[in-house]
């Protein structure tokens, strides 16, 4: 079962991951999802498939009110990352899915009411929950053409979505990266297959180099915290991904 | 209730179950905290206290076993959100079936036994009296609290010097419990309703 567990906080503002989960089928995908809360509002980003909603529900619980999860943040449109919508807007037929405006027509199958989905713009936009704001940051064509990160300055916290992730042996359960040369081989096929574009990718560099980042948590795999973070970043800069 | 409800409210109610449950462990947690300083504090009374030591004892042996009812309660919520979300799933393809098989007889036809299994699903596979079971057994130990909150309350007037700050405690668990009282109360109107999702 997945167990949900306190990653950053600054006062009420908490970072749940809700990490790994030993319970799941063999023919699905592990993933994390992550929860950012102030305690009466709470977004949660790559609410994942509509298989794991059981367990996501479940181990979201033990920490917050579900009720509290008025927004959802979507990195893209795939199922792994947002197929429970449909699930989510029966809970809660008020609640909202922010995402790349390119997906308004496709993301709505995996069901959702006229209103669910909020565009957001191709340039990114912030967010605000309590008092904090959160940055919903362009990686388009990482791997999805429409595609955002969110960062938060108050916990130095980048949530990436598909850029990090690593497929890791089941045996491998780690929260954090532990050892980073060892798990970044679990990631390099991944990247490069899966990141289309090396222009996107140095863009993206660019762009988060800016940043103050302390936690990186992608949708899959470990979490980068530390010197793993640069680290992370260094190895993807010099990267060759993509076809051509 | 329409079908299409059915699922979304089974899944509401173990939220609320949930929550409730969350209450209840925090009470139980500081009840069993209060004990323990109770415990402490009739040792420094000595032995005009040992009555309200052995009384605060027993409540928390009390809080353990009211944690452990409220963690058989988190268990069957955890089962009936899983089968809240198989019956939430089951009646949105059950209605895309339905809606392919009002096209004509021959699809109806064609798609009675998977609109059938997608029928079967929609069953829970929690019933309200597993819960009616695990909460009268938390109810009988909420009720011998009282009992222990009075026997602490009539102790404290024995315990010499500590008996004002011994008296505030069992005032403090008898507040405790009774706020037990009330969630059980709630937790029982929540669970009667689950077989009339059904």
């Amino acid at each position: 079962m997945k167990k949900a567990q306190l990653i950053a906080s600054c006062e009420q503002h908490r970072w749940y991951a809700i990490a790994r989960d030993p319970a799941r089928a063999d023919f699905l995908i592990d993933t994390n999802e992550y929860v950012v809360t102030t305690g009466e509002d709470s977004l949660l980003c790559d609410p994942g498939g509509a298989e794991v909603f059981p367990a996501v529900f479940a181990a979201l619980s033990e920490v917050i009110d579900p009720r509290s999860v008025r927004r959802v943040f979507s990195s893209h449109q795939d199922p792994d990352v947002i197929s429970s919508l449909g699930l989510w807007h029966d809970f809660n037929p008020d609640i909202r899915c922010h995402v790349s405006g390119l997906w308004a027509g496709f993301i709505p199958h995996f069901g959702c009411g006229a209103d669910t989905l909020v565009a957001i713009p191709d340039a990114g936009v912030n967010l605000t929950l309590g008092e904090r704001e959160l940055q919903l940051i362009p990686a388009h064509y990482l791997h999805s053409s429409g595609n955002f990160h969110v960062y938060d300055p108050a916990c130095k916290l980048l949530f990436t979505g598909d850029v990090g992730a690593a497929l890791l042996p089941d045996a491998d359960c780690n929260l954090f990266v532990e050892d980073f040369d060892r798990h970044i081989r679990f990631a390099e096929g991944f990247h490069k297959r899966w990141m289309g574009s090396n222009t996107a990718k140095k863009r993206w560099i660019e762009r988060v180099r800016q940043l103050e980042i302390e936690l990186m948590c992608p949708q899959h795999g470990a979490i980068y915290r530390g010197e793993d973070v640069q680290r992370f970043i260094d190895w993807f800069d010099d990267l060759q991904v993509g076809y051509g | 209730m329409t079908i299409a409800r059915a699922g979304v409210s089974s899944l509401r109610q173990s939220v609320l179950i949930h929550e409730e449950v969350k209450v209840v462990i925090r009470h139980c947690f500081e009840i069993n905290l209060m004990g323990l300083n109770a415990i402490l504090l009739a040792k420094k009374a000595g032995t005009s206290a040992r009555g309200f030591g052995v009384v605060s004892s027993e409540l928390r042996q009390l809080s353990l076993e009211l944690q452990t009812a409220m963690q058989a309660l988190n268990e069957l919520t955890q089962q009936l959100l899983t089968s809240a979300t198989s019956r939430l799933q089951a009646e949105r393809r059950w209605q895309r079936l339905h809606d392919a098989a009002s096209h004509s007889e021959a699809l109806h036809a064609l798609l009675r036994p998977a609109m059938q299994r997608a029928q079967a699903r929609q069953q829970l596979s929690v019933h309200a009296n597993q819960f009616q079971e695990c909460l009268a057994e938390a109810n009988r130990s909420c009720t011998f609290g009282l009992v222990l909150a009075r026997a602490a309350r009539i102790e404290s007037a024995y315990s010499g010097q500590l008996r004002s700050v011994l008296a505030e405690l069992a005032e403090s668990f008898a507040r405790q419990i009774e706020s037990v009282l009330g969630r059980l109360t709630t937790l029982q109107h929540i669970t009667r309703d689950l077989d009339l999702h059904a």
